[in-house]
């Protein structure tokens, strides 16, 4: 990084194909060093990151097998391999490198664009009232989560121990973004930590601490039920799990609306 | 160039609120063949015939990018049935913008009073009957 926090081109260029899982960690870093020298050989590369020659020489061909390097023939007639006759490679450039993939995802991104029509009119006619939706991928359980928040106009009922799930940087946006529109966020939890109660806070979201560990749950628009879990483990991601089935919605509302120190006398 | 960024932001401050893509896709495929029939037709948007009535996809990339400029506030809805809906509304520095460019765009009074009828006549349709009218055009 330069003085004002600017990433190098190339470091930027591979994060990249990093969050994209263009390619493992160890081929991106060879190709990282690839990009940043004339030539690669083998040695240079076993020199470089400390593994073996052979092993270097592997994950070059391999490379070279997907498109990311080009080798140098070598010179003669014989092709055998031996010593003084070090393969040479280069980095292709990236615009050829991953032409067949920058392609494959315009094309991807315009099914995308045409899908979109009929799940809108499929969400506007079909009716899944009733019907329970578990998102098991959490990344998946926190955008559903921060839609259905997104979504709010009257109210969002909090409920859990330590109602950690609103660490979420996101969701606590998502949060911010409701109180402003003036939702009406609660926020019932037992067990908060200290953090997470300034945190809380600063989103507009009204506080207190509930005298008994209640269930973990959020209510948007009385209508919308979800509720995130752990599967086993406290180092386990959340899972999400997602209703408007009215009878179960309901019973949600109407102990959350018991709680005296929250809501007050009705 | 500036009519394509201008002509839906247009709709979304006259809408208010654009209910889903396909909305924006079927009203201004409307609009624009109110204007042709009109002999009002610049054709700001290609479309093709897709299996939802006219479609194009110069139109879906540029909502989006209203969306990533910022001109366009994305956010998310619930249906009756407890769906979520991805509804556009026109964000403040869209307003701007539009201010800025009013004098500049191509789109003169009677092609705004078109995209007015349009609203009128169109907004209310549910997304299916929108779907039918828009394809039997």
């Amino acid at each position: 990084m330069d003085e004002d926090g600017r990433q190098d081109p190339i470091t930027q260029f591979i994060d990249t194909m990093r969050s994209q899982r263009i390619l493992n960690d160890t081929e991106l870093e060879i190709y990282d060093f690839g990009l940043r020298q004339t030539i690669l050989t083998s040695s240079d590369v076993a020199k470089h990151f400390n593994i073996r020659p052979s092993t270097a020489s592997n994950r070059l061909k391999h490379l070279t097998k997907q498109g990311y390097l080009e080798e140098s023939p070598r010179d003669g007639a014989s092709k055998r391999s031996g010593k003084g006759h070090a393969f040479k490679y280069r980095a292709v450039h990236p615009k050829l490198a991953l032409r067949s993939f920058i392609s494959g995802r315009m094309s991807l991104e315009a099914a995308v664009q045409k899908i979109i029509e009929p799940l809108e009119i499929t969400a506007e006619s079909a009716s899944y009232e009733g019907d329970m939706w578990l998102a098991r991928a959490q990344t998946l359980a926190i955008s559903e989560g921060i839609r259905k928040i997104d979504s709010a106009q009257r109210s969002i009922y909090i409920s859990g121990r330590d109602c950690s799930w609103l660490k979420d940087p996101d969701v606590k946006e998502a949060i911010t973004k409701a109180a402003k529109r003036k939702v009406a966020v609660k926020v019932a939890a037992s067990q908060l930590d200290r953090g997470l109660r300034s945190t809380i806070k600063t989103t507009g979201a009204s506080l207190v601490n509930c005298p008994i560990i209640g269930p973990n749950f959020c209510v948007i628009d009385k209508s919308v039920l979800l509720i995130p879990y752990k599967t086993s483990g406290l180092n386990e991601p959340y899972e999400l799990l997602l209703t408007t089935h009215d009878y179960l919605v309901q019973g949600f509302v109407k102990y959350f609306e018991g709680l005296p120190s929250l809501i007050g006398p009705k | 160039m500036l009519d394509e960024l201008a002509l839906p932001l247009l709709l979304a401050e006259r809408m208010e609120e654009v209910r889903g893509k396909t909305r924006f896709q079927k009203l201004l495929y409307i609009f624009q063949k109110r204007c042709e029939e009109r002999n009002m037709g610049v054709q700001i948007f290609q479309y093709q015939p897709y299996l939802y009535g006219p479609f194009s996809m110069e139109l879906a990339r540029t909502i989006d990018n209203l969306v990533h400029e910022r001109l366009l506030v994305e956010s998310s809805d619930m249906t009756e049935s407890g769906n979520t809906v991805v509804t556009y509304s026109l964000a403040p520095e869209g307003k701007e913008f539009l201010e800025k460019v009013r004098k500049d765009i191509q789109i003169d009074n009677r092609r705004l009073d078109i995209l007015n009828e349009v609203v009128n006549d169109c907004s209310g349709l549910q997304l299916t009957d929108l779907v039918t009218f828009a394809k039997s055009l």
